[in-house]
């Protein structure tokens, strides 16, 4: 029973050991991907392509995979810094709207007694590292045409003043 | 948001020293071997870098399907980066050589 035990035991591991091996290059590519998807949008498609070269002039597979594991905490070390960048533009933009609400709500009642709609409109903009987001704006329209706060609001340059 | 403070760390030298001594352009994993940086560090300081504008980077040439891998990003160092290269390892010097007696 012993010696066939132990041949089954090698031919198991030989399986295994194979098996892994042959998965060792997809997980690789896999982490890599992972990685690249925590970075920002503009970066993404070079950082893939800059890192599966990469990968590529490793050799050996266990060496990829490390270099793999390198790219994710690379990836996530400079999210860190976006994370933190975003939460300071966060807060600051909190903190001007709080400083600006007196002025942003006598503007809005305005807007709303003299002439009939929305105190507000929606404007697509685009931001940070290019992603579109929607930004909130002053009406300056009445019945197609600018009104009288409207062209004060134009003229200040006010009237696309609160965040999404 | 432009100028953000630099911090110069003894890896960021290394990658610095490395890019300066080579004469021509670079890939990250040519980078990573004379360095022995693991990537996870490596590439965070390319990044940094590359903001700051001591280094810039452009694609091999060649098109990746008749390559028949993807393409290497080439890394070289630019002018403003050999100037405060040479400034901070300057520094580094002037630390070492300064006896420590003569502190006080």
């Amino acid at each position: 029973m012993g010696p066939l035990l132990a041949i089954f035991n090698a031919l198991l591991s030989k399986l295994f050991a194979d098996e892994i091996n042959a998965w060792l290059p997809w997980i690789s590519d896999q982490l890599t991907q992972l990685a690249v998807k925590r970075l920002p949008q503009v970066h993404q498609e070079r950082y893939l392509e800059e890192w599966r070269s990469h990968l590529g002039e490793v050799p050996g597979k266990i060496g990829k995979l490390a270099v793999a594991v390198g790219f994710v905490r690379a990836a996530f070390r400079s999210s860190v810094r976006e994370f933190v960048i975003d939460i300071i533009g966060r807060t600051s933009a909190v903190l001007m709207l709080l400083v600006l609400a007196p002025l942003l709500v006598l503007v809005g009642l305005i807007v709303k007694v003299t002439s009939s709609g929305p105190v507000l409109c929606r404007k697509p903009m685009v931001g940070r590292g290019g992603h579109p987001f929607e930004g909130f704006r002053f009406r300056t329209m009445g019945s197609a045409r600018v009104t009288g706060i409207g062209k004060v609001l134009r003229r200040s340059g006010c009237s696309g003043c609160v965040h999404a | 948001m432009g100028n953000k403070k630099l911090r110069i760390t003894t890896q960021t030298l290394e990658v610095l020293g490395s890019l300066v001594s080579s004469t021509e352009e670079v890939s990250g994993a040519d980078i990573a071997r004379e360095t022995s940086l693991a990537s996870g560090t490596l590439y965070p300081i390319l990044m940094r870098l590359e903001e700051w504008r001591w280094i810039e980077s452009r694609w091999e040439h060649g098109d990746p399907h008749t390559l028949g891998r993807p393409r290497r990003r080439l890394y070289r160092i630019t002018g403003l980066g050999a100037r405060n290269s040479r400034a901070e390892f300057k520094k580094i010097e002037t630390a070492i050589r300064r006896p420590a007696w003569g502190l006080s």
